[in-house]
């Protein structure tokens, strides 16, 4: 029994892992850029979950359904960027607080729309029957959605290292007045980064929903798990990103296993004690 | 029971849905009056029907980390442990859990059941996740996790759930059926136990007026005539109250079928007459500590 529990404990926390990756990459590239934590980002997350909830019931393929469910959260971010953060430029706080007010909007919206109960989101009807191998079970779904993640996240390095648009940002996220200073159009960069932030945590959304359900308060319970990656990876950072959410994965995961009792701090105090040490996260580049 | 004190200052009749056990137990508050039941006033009769005539020997429980899910958890393991079976595991998940992983996971391979005391969307979430993972083990329940307001949604993982409540819409009573029908036709939904709560704190309140010919502002008129009040026919079925104004009415051992295409709550057994104490002498029951998340200790505990 022993090895299997540590099995099936590793592949729900990478799992997991994966699913974070997803909404906390968006974010650590946002705080990165504009210095700004963007705390409607878990509300993005649950908008796009709730997108893709809409998007099935029309019967829409399962994984374009993701796609078009996160551009549409990235059209909302974009709406976001450029009329309401654009107006305080300048004023960090101004727009930190800005996005605690959008997330509240949102949240209220998704309310309004489809209503206080949990709506579950159906995954794909090939990956439903659980993987089994070594006398258990596992989810297969759980792992697919894993797959997606390693795959955004190869992506999303591509794009850092190999492309113009990759460096720009990279170079704004270093110093933004010296980006500035050799012609790089920061701002467009600002709405290019929230676009694409947004369309991830819009696609983890829809991703996440057939495990996690829509339902009002997702934004609320997942946005404190984004915060927590990007602190103890370092914001900015897309390999802290990745490494924080297989960190994040496996505390929750084992620490829940191993010390119940701890169940509701077994976050936060590695969180605290990475702020205290190392405030700017293991591979970080900005001073939160 | 945060209000507690308030309301005793204030002489405020209270009719209440809340299921704290304490403010009908070790201090009861005498403006109270609680037509809906404890927290574990139908776990009581669940640990029964499961032990005697489930024939479960081995379950494991797993309940949402705070108050209500102690308590309810508490009634089912002590009235299933005194009918002869075993509580083997014990979890407990934070309220705001967002994933039931890495719990379903450590649930044995031989239980016969697994009792949920999850409330509203979590107990949603578990269900599903534990269906996820491939474990088709017994489902057993308290009152919260296959509300009838989600029951459709959880669809097929929830066949077979066996729960206890002191409401479920396929009540054969008149009143019921009108309730259900009209609230079948307004909200295009099911009406569970939190909308059937409120209606029936109507119903006792409307009895209790007529007793006293609508003169409410005798507070203490008002009050006894609440305490006294024995309406034979709210949509639970017939219900009166203790001296410290919880309900005493049917508990119904539910089981979650498919029926024309839906969903339904159907009732298999019926214990009626049940109090917040179950088959306890009041006295003793009294002088034990309030459930909580250690008492009753569990002895049966396997690692």
């Amino acid at each position: 029994m022993q090895w299997q529990f540590w099995i099936i404990q590793t592949l729900n926390s990478v799992a997991f892992g994966g699913l974070l990756f997803l909404l906390s990459s968006g974010f650590s590239l946002i705080f990165g850029l504009m210095r700004i934590p963007n705390l409607a980002h878990g509300a993005f997350f649950m908008l796009g979950a709730y997108f893709g909830f809409t998007l099935l019931q029309l019967k829409l393929q399962f994984w374009l359904a993701a796609l078009v469910g996160g551009l549409g959260v990235g059209l909302i971010g974009i709406v976001m960027e450029r009329f309401v953060l654009r107006r305080l430029a300048g004023n960090e706080q101004g727009q930190v607080l800005v996005t605690l007010g959008v997330s509240f909007i949102i949240a209220d919206i998704c309310l309004l729309v489809w209503s206080g109960d949990p709506m579950p989101l159906p995954a794909p009807q090939a990956l439903r029957p659980p993987l089994r191998f070594a006398g258990f079970a596992f989810p297969t779904y759980r792992l697919v959605v894993l797959a997606i993640a390693l795959a955004a996240a190869l992506a999303l390095y591509l794009l850092m290292e190999r492309t113009r648009l990759g460096a720009m940002i990279r170079a704004g996220v270093d110093d933004t007045e010296m980006a500035r200073g050799v012609g790089i159009p920061v701002s467009r960069l600002f709405t290019t980064v929230f676009l694409l932030g947004a369309t991830l945590a819009g696609v983890g959304g829809v991703l996440g929903g057939p495990i996690l359900n829509a339902y009002p308060g997702l934004d609320t319970d997942m946005l404190p798990l984004a915060l927590i990656v990007v602190i103890l990876g370092g914001a900015g950072s897309l390999l802290g990103a990745f490494v924080g959410s297989f960190i994040v994965g496996f505390i929750y995961n084992f620490g829940i296993a191993l010390v119940p009792d701890l169940a509701y701090f077994v976050l936060f105090l590695p969180m605290v004690l990475v702020l205290v040490f190392l405030p700017q996260g293991l591979f970080g580049r900005v001073q939160i | 029971m945060a209000i507690d004190d308030y309301v005793r200052s204030s002489r405020t009749p209270i009719l209440s849905v809340a299921g704290a056990e304490d403010m009908t137990q070790r201090k009861p508050n005498p403006w109270f009056v609680r037509p809906s039941c404890t927290s574990a006033q139908p776990s009581h009769p669940l640990g029964e029907y499961a032990a005697k005539e489930l024939k479960c020997k081995r379950v494991a429980v797993i309940a949402d980390d705070f108050a209500f899910g102690h308590e309810n958890v508490a009634g089912f393991q002590r009235v299933f442990e005194d009918n002869g079976g075993k509580v083997v595991q014990k979890l407990w998940t934070p309220l705001n859990a967002p994933d039931y992983g890495t719990y379903i996971s450590q649930l044995k391979g031989d239980l016969d059941a697994v009792y949920t005391g999850h409330a509203g969307s979590n107990g949603f979430k578990f269900i599903r996740q534990l269906r996820e993972y491939g474990n088709k083990v017994q489902i057993l329940g308290g009152f919260t996790p296959v509300d009838e307001s989600l029951l459709q949604q959880m669809g097929d993982d929830a066949l077979g759930a066996i729960t206890g409540c002191w409401y479920s819409a396929e009540l054969d009573f008149p009143n019921n059926k009108r309730f259900v029908e009209a609230i079948r036709r307004d909200y295009k939904t099911d009406p569970g136990v939190y909308a059937a709560e409120t209606y029936v704190c109507g119903e006792v309140l409307d009895h209790a007026l007529k007793a006293i010919g609508g003169k409410a502002e005798d507070k203490n008129t008002f009050m006894k005539a609440l305490r006294e009040a024995n309406v034979p026919n709210t949509l639970r079925g017939p219900l009166r109250f203790d001296e410290f104004g919880n309900a005493i009415g049917n508990i119904y051992m539910r089981k979650v079928e498919k029926k024309d295409g839906r969903y339904v709550n159907a009732v298999v057994k019926t214990y009626p007459d049940v109090s917040q104490f179950w088959t306890y002498k009041q006295d003793e029951f009294l002088k034990n500590p309030v459930y909580s998340r250690d008492y009753p200790p569990a002895k049966n505990l396997e690692q």
